[in-house]
């Protein structure tokens, strides 16, 4: 796992207060305890403080996964 | 022909031994359309235009969408495409409405005399808000546009959703495509029981309750309050078996011809607090709201905290609510579900630890499920009155205890009833147990079909209460 994606980890354990909480590109609401759409948008905010970014309405309600959400948060970083 | 009525068992085996007969690929979805359709014009002969009309629009602006380059054009392309996809729901469902808010005397109110005669489309709601997710999430990226017009076909036109929901998504409906009429014995034999399931639940349950219901809420002010809780109280069970009833045989019709549709409701009334009951009531059309208006909402508002939350909740819930009908009474009730919704959202955690260090966990159970049943049976009151003023004057009568003798029956609904809570427990306690042995199942199965034969006969015999529509027809 990189740098990267062991932050996002970081981001999923405190959100939905799992310290075991392991992600995947694959991973769904579904698929994480207490993932709801009001811990979705805690989610989403708590990302945009961490790495200093914003993401628009239109790129939130695209997301279909955790790959999909990372892969847009990857785009917004410094090269 | 509803879904009720038997004949339609007898139309579904013949089109079920149709799909699987015809050839898979374009044939079959072809077919499929095409069946569908006519069920559709059979059903709504004057204006089954519209559904094609809408399904048309939500394909093209699905290609185009897919078409044009990122940038502000698009953003106004697709505004506008989500509006024309949404405005014959907003016609049909507010025409009259708007009519009637004219001046009776004004040019424009002469003009304007056919529309409070227009009838609204069977299954607008549900077929408009399938095409307007389709063109939402063909925006936001998170389903590709469709190009074969016979897949989309297929799905827009799938006549088991097509009538009064689930509501469906293309995203959930076009990949299963390729098991149509592709037999599967696990799938048939769950698609048979949610049809038996769906049948007693309409006709057993919410066809015994109804003429107890219309009898007081016809006339409220002729009973007292006794008569106006039972009925109240009956017609929460009411229009949830009929509801769950009717979306067990769509799941069932659907399963029968491959397809997996949305599961709608999961015992509502066994709900613990509001959000809950939420997510367990109508469950294709509150995930919709949550979807589409809630969490664009609030996450534009999400510097707003706890405000922007609540902001969120209430707009969504009194577009839910008018999503109902244009009345005031809907857009109270949407109204105090939102503020109910966020007041419980926001304060959850503190009554909880309140409660549970002080209250046994299964008397908390039944409380809970109590008290969400009772706030939710209230706010019914508003749904099923005539209007507002109405629904006040029952508000009034109910908490100032209007005297009056009691003409409502208590036998026969009450066992009905609790032949609903039974099977919602059986259903919630199934989940985890083995499976029944077949002697006990086919017991069940066969019990269920005389209880349904023996109210249709009685349904029948008392000419007044023949078999009713579904209520969610006129949504």
């Amino acid at each position: 796992m990189s740098n990267f994606e062991t932050r996002v980890q970081n981001v999923f354990r405190e959100v939905f207060d799992n310290p075991d909480l392991n992600i995947y590109r694959e991973m769904q609401a579904k698929h994480v305890v207490g993932w709801d759409s009001l811990n979705h948008i805690t989610l989403i905010m708590t990302l945009e403080e961490t790495f200093k970014v914003k993401f628009s309405t239109r790129e939130v309600m695209g997301f279909q996964n955790v790959g999909e959400m990372m892969d847009s948060l990857r785009g917004k970083l410094p090269a | 022909m509803a879904f009720s009525d038997l004949r339609y068992l007898l139309v579904l085996g013949i089109v079920t031994l149709i799909v699987h007969a015809i050839p898979q690929g374009a044939p079959r979805l072809l077919a499929t359309a095409f069946i569908s359709l006519l069920f559709y014009v059979s059903l709504n002969p004057g204006t089954w235009y519209v559904l094609v009309a809408v399904a048309t629009l939500a394909y093209f602006s699905g290609l185009v969408l897919s078409r044009v380059p990122e940038g502000r054009a698009r953003g106004m392309l697709f505004a506008a495409l989500l509006t024309a996809t949404l405005l014959p729901l907003l016609f049909f469902k507010y025409a009259a409405t708007a009519y009637h808010l004219l001046p009776p005397d004004g040019d424009l109110a002469v003009r304007w005399s056919t529309m409070a005669n227009i009838i609204l489309p069977i299954g607008i709601s549900f077929y408009s808000f399938l095409a307007a997710g389709y063109v939402i999430d063909v925006f936001v990226g998170s389903q590709p546009a469709e190009r074969n017009a016979i897949r989309f076909g297929a799905v827009m036109f799938f006549f088991p959703h097509l009538t009064a929901g689930p509501i469906e998504r293309a995203r959930h409906l076009l990949p299963q495509l390729g098991n149509l009429g592709v037999f599967n014995y696990e799938r048939a034999v769950t698609g048979l029981r949610a049809i038996l399931t769906g049948l007693f639940l309409k006709i057993v349950v919410a066809d015994t309750l109804a003429p107890y219901v219309d009898a007081v809420y016809s006339a409220p002010r002729n009973h007292g309050a006794v008569d106006l809780a039972l009925a109240t109280i009956y017609f929460s069970f009411q229009v949830y078996a009929d509801f769950a009833g009717y979306s067990l045989i769509a799941i069932g019709s659907a399963r029968l011809l491959g397809i997996e549709l949305t599961i709608n409701f999961m015992q509502p009334w066994l709900s613990q607090n509001l959000p809950d009951y939420w997510r367990r009531w109508h469950i294709s059309l509150s995930s919709w709201f949550r979807d589409y208006v809630f969490m664009p909402l609030q996450f534009q508002a999400r510097r707003w905290g706890k405000y922007g939350l609540a902001g969120a909740l209430v707009f969504t819930f009194v577009l839910v609510g008018i999503w109902h009908g244009a009345g005031f009474n809907f857009a109270v009730f949407g109204l105090i579900h939102g503020a109910l919704v966020a007041f419980s959202t926001l304060t959850f955690a503190r009554r909880d630890r309140f409660w549970r260090s002080r209250v046994p966990r299964p008397v908390l159970l039944v409380l809970r499920a109590t008290t969400t049943f009772l706030i939710v049976t209230l706010t019914f009151i508003l749904f099923r009155a005539s209007g507002l003023r109405e629904a006040l004057w029952i508000y009034k009568a109910l908490f100032t205890g209007a005297e009056g003798v009691r003409t409502v029956a208590l036998t026969k609904p009450l066992i009905a009833i609790a032949a609903v809570i039974a099977y919602d427990l059986l259903v919630t306690w199934a989940k985890d147990a083995k499976p029944f042995p077949v002697w006990l199942r086919w017991s069940g199965y066969y019990a269920a079909v005389a209880c349904i034969v023996s109210a249709m006969i009685q349904h029948v015999s008392q000419a007044s209460s023949n078999v009713q529509q579904f209520i969610y027809f006129k949504f």
